[in-house]
């Protein structure tokens, strides 16, 4: 009974209402600039929460981390900038809505998706918290390949009829994944000397590099600079009640996989949203759709995303180990307002943990409002003449890399990442699973060793555990399937081209 | 709004309150060559580092006539923050906060401004390292692992933060100093390392007692070592690996840097007010809470520290193949 006191006190208290909006609204506008990811538009904050009530200072982050996480797919649909990393799935289909002049409607679905992802998030956090914290222990390092496995195993489906391109671009991936500090020896690899390499390429600048770098360097080789007249909507368009419930299989998706992925640190935003990108093609009717403006490839990400900004808070606030590099900055203002995350927390200071639960719940709210009222004039923004809309972009995109770190060297990387997905485009090499590669290849080697380190380099390990053995059969059988179909395909055509041969 | 309103005045009355009293404190406290002093630090805000950082700079305030502040220079494991420093004058105008990390990054990464480019000033903590276990584990020594790790080699398997960092070295050292084999699986980070124990992959996990603090109080997992000279404060019942006849101590320090050309007024105020910040009743509370162990070194003692913590580190990466000669 005290803790629906709590969470009715903070749901009507001003100090908290406030942070929530306050949150959410720079949120969005910082998620939505590339270079400010979640993490920057939290630190950037935080000093100010020193003196705030623990409270309103929680507040106020988790109500960034929604905002941050919705605010990313703006640009991600409207130019093919990925702002962060967990937007990036959402560029594919996204920003083929936006060319067929959908963009209002892509948005809307975003916006949708992402406030349902934020509630489902938000019920999961409150209501089960203790039980699903025990979720993130059954994933030890075997059961974390098998699943960053599945997700490669749709490089086939990704690659349009042509695997072997697909699986190349893939490698090429893998390869980038590859260099950094080795994650079982801690020796140096591909870093050629560079110190700024030694922590990886980062996902965000291969996002940037692959998706918007790419795309300007397209858009400038376009010979015409002819304006396409087509009617193109200004307007936010939200979905209907009925396109929702046809589109409940992705979404539900994207809850499973956010969950996981937020629950498990190491994950993050942009593994569930490539993961549940994935599998709401391979669970949908008209996977042919993806890739060309399909509304499933939109709400799968964006959902996922939100979801993951919510459960992110579970293993932060039970197990004081945070789900996501965002959520250690959460796990900072705790610390600062002295207090310790951990399976006491609920029992020592209810009044914070349920006051935080009422502040996200208006944080949500609040994010789906300003949605509605900033997203129109951003969408007419964007329709201006494509010159001053190319140039503006390119001063984003690199404003925000350089801001990360204010490294010279991180503007020479994107660029070479651009060439890289240029290239591969030009090419007709399919780009996803390049990028898929870098995303996953990090925790599908590190995972692999790890696991061949507890059995001393038996490949048993992965029949041991019941997870990784559900996973990897799955993915087996993604993968042989789509051959089999194409191969039994393939003889029936050719018998349907020569069918009196002896 | 209403608490940003009474923050902003709170803020406003201490400030009236230190310009009042500003001139009778001044003549106090410690003369330093510059007025304001940037402390960089080479991770993000909220990390562990650069809560560190900014208590220090916070206490130092109290007692040096001047007024320092700290900021977030990130980017290539700390390679960025020593080039900075490296470039900066030796006024004290700017300073570092640092832990091994930076004598690693120099050693594996070979960046331009190196540790050995760089004045070691004074050191301020040790962190209490412990080793711990899953409450229901049979361990209740370190004795006891070392036997079992006799009987069956690689059967216990350890869990570590980072790869390669001081927790991997820590380890390896135990098994040359005991000549067992233990399974060292890394992980990326002290959090990753702990959910590893506590989901059984683990058998045991070497981290900061600050880190594990809410684990610890939850008893969900318990300590069997402390890695340091001496008991630590806050587990007078915890016996040190040395009292368990393995002789070794984890060196985690904690200091400040500058330029190589820091002037000798800048050491001098620190030599002199690191011992009174730690009488700091406010900086007390908080270094005790994170369980960090009070180890001041003033700059003679901490330059032969980081010399000898460089060429034990050094030796180290070579013989893992980590580093080539």
């Amino acid at each position: 009974m005290t803790n629906l006191y709590y969470i009715w006190e903070g749901l009507t208290s001003l100090p908290i209402l406030l942070a929530a909006m306050a949150g959410v609204l720079w949120g969005m506008c910082g998620g939505a600039l590339p270079g400010i990811s979640t993490a920057i538009a939290m630190s950037l904050v935080l000093p100010f929460t020193y003196g705030m009530d623990p409270s309103a200072a929680l507040v106020l982050l988790g109500a960034i981390y929604i905002g941050s996480e919705y605010g990313g797919s703006i640009p991600a649909i409207l130019i093919r900038t990925p702002a962060s990393g967990s937007s990036a799935a959402t560029v594919v289909d996204g920003y083929a809505m936006q060319r067929q002049g959908r963009g209002g409607e892509a948005l809307g679905l975003s916006l949708v998706g992402g406030t349902i992802g934020g509630f489902v998030g938000l019920l999961l956090l409150s209501l089960l918290t203790q039980q699903l914290s025990k979720v993130a222990l059954w994933f030890t390092p075997p059961a974390y390949f098998a699943l960053g496995i599945l997700g490669i195993s749709v490089i086939a489906s990704l690659s349009e009829r042509n695997v072997i391109r697909g699986l190349i671009a893939g490698v090429l991936g893998l390869m980038v994944a590859t260099i950094g500090t080795d994650p079982v020896s801690g020796v140096m690899r591909f870093t050629f000397g560079y110190p700024e390499l030694m922590g990886g390429v980062p996902v965000i600048i291969v996002m940037m590099g692959v998706f918007a770098v790419t795309e300007l360097m397209i858009q400038a080789r376009e010979r015409d600079y002819s304006e396409d007249v087509t009617e193109r909507s200004t307007r936010l368009k939200l979905p209907s009640l009925k396109k929702l419930w046809s589109l409940r299989v992705p979404q539900i998706i994207a809850i499973v996989f956010g969950t996981i992925e937020g629950l498990t640190p190491g994950g993050g935003g942009s593994i569930a949203a490539f993961m549940s990108y994935n599998e709401a093609k391979r669970w949908s009717k008209e996977p042919e759709k993806f890739g060309k403006g399909s509304e499933e490839g939109v709400i799968a990400p964006e959902t996922a995303n939100n979801v993951v900004a919510l459960t992110a808070l579970i293993p932060t606030l039970s197990f004081g180990i945070p789900g996501t590099a965002t959520a250690a900055i959460l796990l900072a203002a705790l610390l600062i307002h002295g207090l310790h995350p951990g399976p006491n927390l609920f029992t020592s200071h209810p009044e914070v943990v349920y006051q935080l639960f009422s502040g996200l719940f208006l944080a949500n709210l609040g994010m789906f409002v300003f949605g509605l009222i900033i997203l129109s004039p951003i969408i007419w923004l964007v329709n201006r003449p494509r010159a001053y809309l190319r140039a503006g972009i390119f001063g984003l995109i690199f404003s925000g890399i350089y801001s990360v770190n204010g490294s010279e060297f991180d503007l020479y990387l994107v660029m070479a990442i651009g060439v890289v997905g240029y290239l591969l485009r030009s090419l007709r090499f399919p780009f996803l699973p390049f990028v898929l590669a870098v995303v996953l290849g990090y925790m599908i080697e590190a995972n692999y060793r790890r696991s061949l380190l507890i059995t001393n380099g038996d490949h048993i390990v992965f029949l041991q555990n019941p997870i990784s053995v559900c996973l990897l059969a799955l993915s087996a059988l993604f993968i042989v399937l789509p051959l089999y179909r194409q191969f039994r395909q393939r003889r029936r055509s050719s018998q349907a081209a020569h069918p009196q041969q002896p | 709004m209403a608490t940003r309103i009474a923050c902003t005045f709170a803020a406003l009355a201490s400030l009236a309150a230190v310009a009042a009293a500003g001139p009778a404190l001044a003549a106090d406290k410690i003369a330093y060559p510059v007025t304001t002093g940037t402390m960089i630090m080479q991770s993000s805000p909220g990390s562990g580092g650069d809560l560190f950082l900014r208590a220090v700079a916070d206490a130092a305030n109290r007692q040096i006539g001047a007024n320092f502040a700290v900021e977030n220079v990130t980017g290539g494991s700390g390679a960025k923050a020593m080039a900075l420093l490296g470039k900066s004058p030796g006024d004290g105008s700017m300073l570092m906060g640092v832990s091994p990390t930076y004598v690693n990054t120099s050693l594996l990464s070979k960046p331009p401004v190196s540790y050995t480019d760089l004045q070691p000033i004074v050191r301020l903590f040790l962190d209490s390292v412990i080793v711990v276990v899953r409450e229901d584990s049979p361990y209740k020594t370190l004795k006891d692992v070392i036997e079992a790790a006799k009987k069956a080699p690689h059967s216990v398997k350890v869990a570590v933060g980072e790869p390669g960092g001081l927790e991997t070295q820590t380890m390896i050292e135990l098994m040359q100093k005991t000549g067992t084999q233990l399974t060292v699986i890394s992980h990326d980070g002290g959090g990753d390392a702990l959910l590893s124990v506590l989901n059984g992959t683990g058998d045991m996990a070497i981290g900061e007692a600050a880190e594990l603090k809410s684990q610890l109080d939850a008893k969900q997992i318990r300590p069997i070592a402390a890695y340091t000279e001496a008991r630590i404060a806050t587990f007078p019942d915890l016996p040190t690996a040395r009292e368990q006849g393995i002789d070794m101590v984890v060196q985690k320090f904690r200091g400040i840097i500058g330029p190589k050309n820091v002037s000798p007024e800048v050491i001098k105020a620190w030599e002199a007010a690191v011992p009174k910040m730690l009488n700091d009743p406010a900086f007390k509370k908080w270094y005790e809470e994170g369980a960090l162990i009070p180890a001041f070194q003033p700059h003679d003692q901490f330059e032969a520290f980081i010399d000898n913590f460089g060429a034990k580190q050094k030796q180290f990466f070579l013989d893992n193949n980590m580093i080539k000669g």
